[in-house]
């Protein structure tokens, strides 16, 4: 620092020229140790933070765990949530995430779709059993209905029938009524589709058959894979 | 990258380390201090490589030094630590040395904001403007300072 400089920035701040001059005087007079670290400690310091630095940019599951903690809560309540609707009758609180998971578990697997008209006969039973309006009775009914007519799977109408059969011995009257005109119905659909499967040549109503229209589509379809081979 | 870390590293660290040594007075704080202020510079490099970085990183050796006198603990402690390694020659060449004792103990006595503009200003030399720009304040403000801390050290050293 140049002493004249210092001088006149000191006068500049307020300080007499007599006490400007002691002052840079004195700044000159001091020892200002430039000390220095040696070079190769100099070297190791800065290896050290470069690795700290890459450590720091590295993946970190750290940055995870409250993020990850949280959405691993948010599954185990929605997959006990699931759990516990399982058992759940229409009407009640957990009733809808018992039909969403069945549409996931159909996404999964199509072989689940089976299953449907079976828990809706169930529901059905389960209703009459806690005595249950008719009313809820006969909409649950038409559930059945809806939901089974997807299914041609002979077996998993049979045991839905069966409940639906079981079912009307506790049931009103009325309820009594309605499940003999969807068991009868069920009948009459039953027996259109034998026939409509007889008429095309085939003798099963097996699930993995295509529909009508498509019948000689698989045949195509694996000529066509013959052909890519 | 590495390379110019390296060489930032070798050019700034010892002025750094002696700012914050000042400051501080125990050899192993500012060592630590030091290692902090390069990783935070580094973390940061792409945004402030075109800055002139002699300025910034002494800003970034305030602000740590603030932040330490508030939490009164290791900043290491905040980030995953090192080992904080000391040069050991230097640490006996210090204690030894009585005139660094005299002045350490000296400017111990300053204010806080006199003795960082004593240090950017004297022992450092930078100009008014460059302290100006690491402390935040204007120049004429950087003079006044330089103006009482000179006076308030010729005092506590005679």
């Amino acid at each position: 620092m140049n002493k004249e400089e210092l001088i006149n920035e000191l006068i500049a701040a307020g300080a007499k020229p007599s006490e400007a001059s002691e002052l840079a005087q004195f700044e000159k007079s001091l020892n200002k140790p430039l000390f220095q670290r040696s070079h190769g400690f100099k070297l190791t310091q800065v290896k050290k933070v470069l690795e700290r630095l890459n450590k720091s940019h590295r993946f970190s599951w750290r940055r995870f765990i409250r993020p990850l903690g949280l959405a691993i809560s948010g599954l185990s309540v929605a997959g006990a949530s699931v759990f516990a609707s399982q058992g759940s009758l229409p009407g009640e609180p957990l009733y809808p995430i018992k039909r969403l998971s069945e549409t996931v578990f159909e996404q999964i697997n199509p072989e689940f779709k089976n299953e449907i008209p079976i828990r809706r006969s169930e529901e059905v039973k389960n209703l009459i059993e806690s005595d249950k309006d008719d009313d809820a009775i006969k909409k649950s009914l038409e559930d059945y209905q809806k939901q089974s007519a997807d299914t041609e799977n002979e077996e998993s109408i049979k045991q839905a029938e069966a409940n639906l059969r079981k079912a009307q011995e506790s049931a009103t009257e009325k309820s009594k009524e309605e499940i003999e005109k969807v068991l009868k119905e069920g009948d009459v659909k039953g027996e259109q589709n034998k026939k409509g499967s007889e008429s095309k040549g085939d003798d099963s109503r097996d699930s993995d058959q295509k529909p009508s229209g498509d019948s000689n589509s698989l045949e195509e379809d694996n000529s066509h894979s013959g052909e890519n081979d | 990258m590495t390379e110019e870390f390296t060489e930032v590293y070798l050019k700034y660290s010892d002025k750094i380390f002696r700012f914050l040594y000042w400051h501080c007075q125990d050899i192993q704080k500012a060592e630590d201090l030091t290692s902090e202020v390069f990783f935070r510079a580094f973390k940061k490099w792409q945004e402030f490589k075109d800055e002139y970085p002699q300025a910034w990183l002494y800003r970034i050796a305030r602000n740590l030094l603030i932040d330490s006198y508030r939490s009164k603990r290791s900043l290491s402690s905040l980030e995953e630590a090192l080992e904080i390694s000391i040069d050991e020659d230097l640490i006996e060449n210090l204690e030894k040395n009585e005139e660094v004792q005299k002045l350490k103990l000296a400017l111990g006595k300053l204010p806080e904001n006199l003795r960082q503009v004593i240090i950017l200003r004297f022992f450092e030399d930078l100009s008014s403007a460059e302290v100006g720009s690491i402390l935040g304040i204007a120049e004429g403000n950087v003079r006044v300072l330089q103006y009482r801390g000179l006076q308030k050290l010729k005092e506590e050293l005679e």
